[in-house]
């Protein structure tokens, strides 16, 4: 594949991932909200904390791939 | 002869007191120590990850509960209803050692064109977004919740994740309950839509989609309007 055609690749592969990290701060947030809602059995804070490595393991990967490609 | 008939209004008040009692026994003697003490036994108290029926649950925080409201009954989605979106997570999983295996066997070349970071970084982002279905299913049959309380019932919708309603009635309001339960998985798992029709316009009635356990959710809500209905009346 060309410079051109690798350029295109990656732009568009970062464009998915940050979009992508967007969505998963909107599901941050929303769990968020949620458990202000309700907390069944004290299990709330744990999935915010799931949603929240959700979210740190998207920005790693936009990192990476920034640094990488 | 007067004293007879004295005796059998009695014996009659009694009898009713006793019918009555039978029939709302659970909420009746709530304050009793030694009835409390049975109803405990007899309650279904999971409090854990893939709970979806729980009577009487102790460890849950509504934050628009009332003064001296407390939750009698907690629903959600039967557990078996995450079956869909379990198999396509884990078919999503094992599709990329599936087409390895297959373009191995035969010989075929998907991505040569790309450099291998590139493949690299798009498996490991693959998985990720797995790992998003996955947690975005979970996070939305984990906050379908319903609530029965001592005054109110309680329906809380959340879904697509930027999907959310809460709506509550009165148990004074409610004037039907009725079940379905249909197909093979419904009957075999038990569980079935309960729907709750409620008086008045804002709130025409609550749908419970595949609560565990329909019949006993209708009986509970049943006794609970019977009681409300006494206590009104």
């Amino acid at each position: 594949m060309d410079d051109l055609g690798l350029m295109l690749v990656k732009f568009a592969f970062l464009l998915v991932i940050f979009m992508y990290v967007v969505f998963s701060l909107v599901v941050l947030k929303q769990s968020y909200a949620m458990k202000n809602v309700i907390n069944y059995a004290g299990l709330s804070p744990v999935i915010n904390m799931v949603a929240a490595i959700h979210v740190i393991i998207g920005v790693l990967i936009f990192v990476t791939a920034l640094l990488i490609l | 002869m007067p004293d007879i008939f004295i005796e059998n209004s009695i014996s009659n008040a009694q009898t009713g007191k006793k019918e009555q009692d039978t029939g709302h026994s659970e909420l009746k003697k709530e304050g009793d120590p030694e009835n409390v003490l049975t109803l405990e036994k007899n309650t279904k108290r999971h409090n854990h990850v893939l709970a979806a029926y729980c009577e009487h649950p102790r460890e849950i925080a509504y934050s628009n509960i009332l003064k001296e409201e407390a939750p009698l009954l907690f629903l959600r989605k039967h557990f078996v209803t995450n079956l869909p979106w379990i198999v396509k997570a884990v078919l999503l999983g094992l599709a990329p050692f599936i087409i390895s295996v297959i373009t191995g066997i035969f010989n075929i070349t998907l991505f040569n064109f790309l450099p291998y970071e590139y493949i690299f970084l798009g498996l490991i982002f693959y998985y990720f977004v797995i790992f998003g279905y996955i947690l975005v299913n979970y996070i939305t049959w984990f906050y379908n919740i319903s609530l029965v309380t001592t005054q109110r019932i309680v329906d809380i919708d959340f879904s697509h994740i930027v999907f959310e309603n809460v709506s509550a009635s009165k148990l004074g309001q409610i004037e039907d309950v009725h079940y379905q339960q249909v197909g093979v998985f419904a009957s075999v798992f038990d569980y079935g839509d309960v729907t709750v029709q409620t008086a008045g316009t804002s709130v025409l009635g609550f749908d419970f989609h595949a609560a565990p356990h329909p019949e006993k959710v209708v009986h509970f809500i049943n006794s609970l309007i019977g009681t409300g209905g006494q206590k009104n009346g």
